[in-house]
């Protein structure tokens, strides 16, 4: 039963690497390292240029993930545990 | 009166603990963040419904604070872990002790369960210097059958040209776990006769290290590495595990597991885990479309390793509003001790039992999908949020092999200037 699930997801996340690859002029530019002085730093302060841009929704998912599957962590540490179901 | 929080990342992430930093975040003083979220599962499984206010503003130049709370209404059904079998002959008048649980052979492996939990969490941000800030956290979790208490300690420490954080992190947290009618089963024993103990207690340990970089005008990135130890009773009170026999019908000629007994799970007393996170956010194009993308593994001592991937694409529709689809993949291993059930191929000798086993679904082989969009705007001096997710988890051997649930949430949060 898993065994197209696996092949479905491989393929769509390949399909959107590619996809999103493909809007850049090149796939490093993402990745080009450059000094940025104070001044160039507009788009970097917007909102949703920030690592966490939702901290409501990011919260809710690591609940979510958190009471539905073995692994947690990566993120941050602390705050609580549930007796999830 | 910004100081501080142009130097905090947006987010009280995880369940509001230390997290890594960013150097740059929201211009305004005070904001609160409201959100109400539905989760439900199909085929009557479990439903949740989560009300969520966030309160961040600062108190002095160099002092911020922010109140978390979170009130979650949860009820359904559960698997237990047992085989849904219509051969059992095992009677039972409750397998669960978390409500109302039928013992009509079909339903015996589901529990039913209604429960109450209210989360909240405080922390403090502290500027020490100009590059310096110290956060202090603290965090309470209740329900009817689980308590969870938690500290936590952050350093973060910006470089002079603020476009590296370097953040180190501390959490420890307390829980009581017992059942509603108080108490926790001897693991492995029998649930027909099974020897209540007292209520278990687990402490845990997590430290974080993480660097968050500025890579170019368009570009962040962030690192971090996080290890858990926890000691304690990390059984799940509720879980059960059959002891089964293959059975061929008479009439169909199928073959089907007969339930011969049921018993209580039992998993080790500690867990080492370990995760490494990357993400990142990268802006392209004139309309500047957003690209955020992370992956974690995680490993621990139980023999689960996972990888996960999450891909969110936001694209403005007009300066003011947004359109965000997203694409989430999981996949793990099973932990050392998962069975499906005990299969006594001969049954007229007892079966051996091993030090530790657990059916649960979660500590299974699986694939987790999700796939969604969100839909942003700013209204009246603020912004709302809207999302629809659907997530579809297929297991390897469990006996339920797929949960399927949909996430629907909305949110809007007030900036204060």
């Amino acid at each position: 039963m898993m065994k197209p699930i696996i092949t479905l997801t491989m393929a769509l996340g390949l399909s959107l690497s590619l996809s999103s690859c493909s809007v850049y002029n090149s796939a490093g530019d993402a990745f080009s390292m450059e000094n940025v002085e104070p001044w160039q730093r507009d788009v970097l302060a917007q909102d949703d240029m920030q690592l966490d841009p939702d901290g409501m929704r990011t919260f809710a998912d690591e609940h979510i993930y958190f009471s539905k599957e073995a692994s947690t962590g990566g993120r941050g540490v602390g705050g609580g545990g549930c007796g999830c179901n | 009166m910004n100081n501080i929080k142009n130097k905090l990342t947006i987010a009280t992430c995880s369940l509001l603990g230390g997290t890594a930093q960013q150097a740059h975040a929201i211009e305004n003083s005070w904001d609160l963040d409201s959100s109400f979220l539905y989760y439900g599962e199909a085929d009557d499984r479990v439903e949740v419904k989560k009300a969520m206010a966030f309160l961040t503003g600062d108190i002095s130049a160099e002092d911020t604070v922010n109140v978390n709370l979170v009130l979650d209404t949860m009820s359904g059904a559960t698997p237990t872990g047992a085989v849904r079998s219509k051969n059992s002959s095992v009677s039972f008048s409750s397998a669960s002790g978390a409500g109302s649980s039928t013992v009509d052979g079909a339903s015996v492996d589901r529990v039913h369960f209604s429960d109450t939990r209210l989360g909240i969490a405080l922390s403090w941000a502290h500027s020490q210097d100009r590059l310096t800030t110290l956060t202090y956290g603290g965090s309470l979790s209740v329900e009817k059958d689980y308590q969870s208490y938690g500290a936590s300690f952050n350093y973060s420490l910006d470089t002079e040209d603020r476009l590296t954080t370097y953040t180190a992190g501390f959490a420890g947290s307390f829980d009581e776990i017992y059942r509603k009618t108080d108490g926790t089963p001897e693991p492995l024993s029998r649930v027909e006769d099974a020897s209540i103990f007292s209520n278990g207690e687990r402490t845990a340990y997590d430290f974080i290290l993480g660097v968050s970089k500025v890579l170019n005008r368009k570009t962040v990135g962030q690192l971090n590495y996080t290890v858990s130890y926890s000691d304690g009773y990390h059984t799940d009170p509720y879980k059960v595990i059959s002891e089964v026999n293959l059975v061929q019908d008479t009439d169909s000629g199928e073959f089907a597991w007969a339930e011969l007994d049921r018993y209580y799970e039992a998993r080790p007393e500690s867990r080492l885990r370990h995760a490494i996170f990357t993400s990142m956010a990268h802006q392209y194009g004139e309309s500047g479309e957003t690209v955020h993308a992370s992956y974690r593994f995680y490993t621990d001592d139980w023999g689960i390793a996972s990888n996960t991937l999450d891909l969110t694409h936001r694209t403005p529709l007009s300066a003011s509003s947004y359109i965000e689809p997203h694409f989430r993949y999981y996949r793990s291993s099973a932990a050392d001790f998962f069975l499906h059930s005990f299969n006594n191929v001969d049954v007229s000798t007892p079966i051996e039992l091993p030090q530790y086993a657990s059916a649960d679904y979660r500590l299974d082989e699986s694939v987790g999908i999700t796939t969604g969009i969100e839909y942003g705007t700013k209204i009246s001096g603020g912004r709302f949020r809207a999302r629809l997710e659907y997530i579809n988890w297929q297991y390897e051997e469990a006996e339920y092999d797929e949960t399927k649930a949909v996430v629907l949430q909305f949110s809007y949060q007030k900036l204060f200037d």
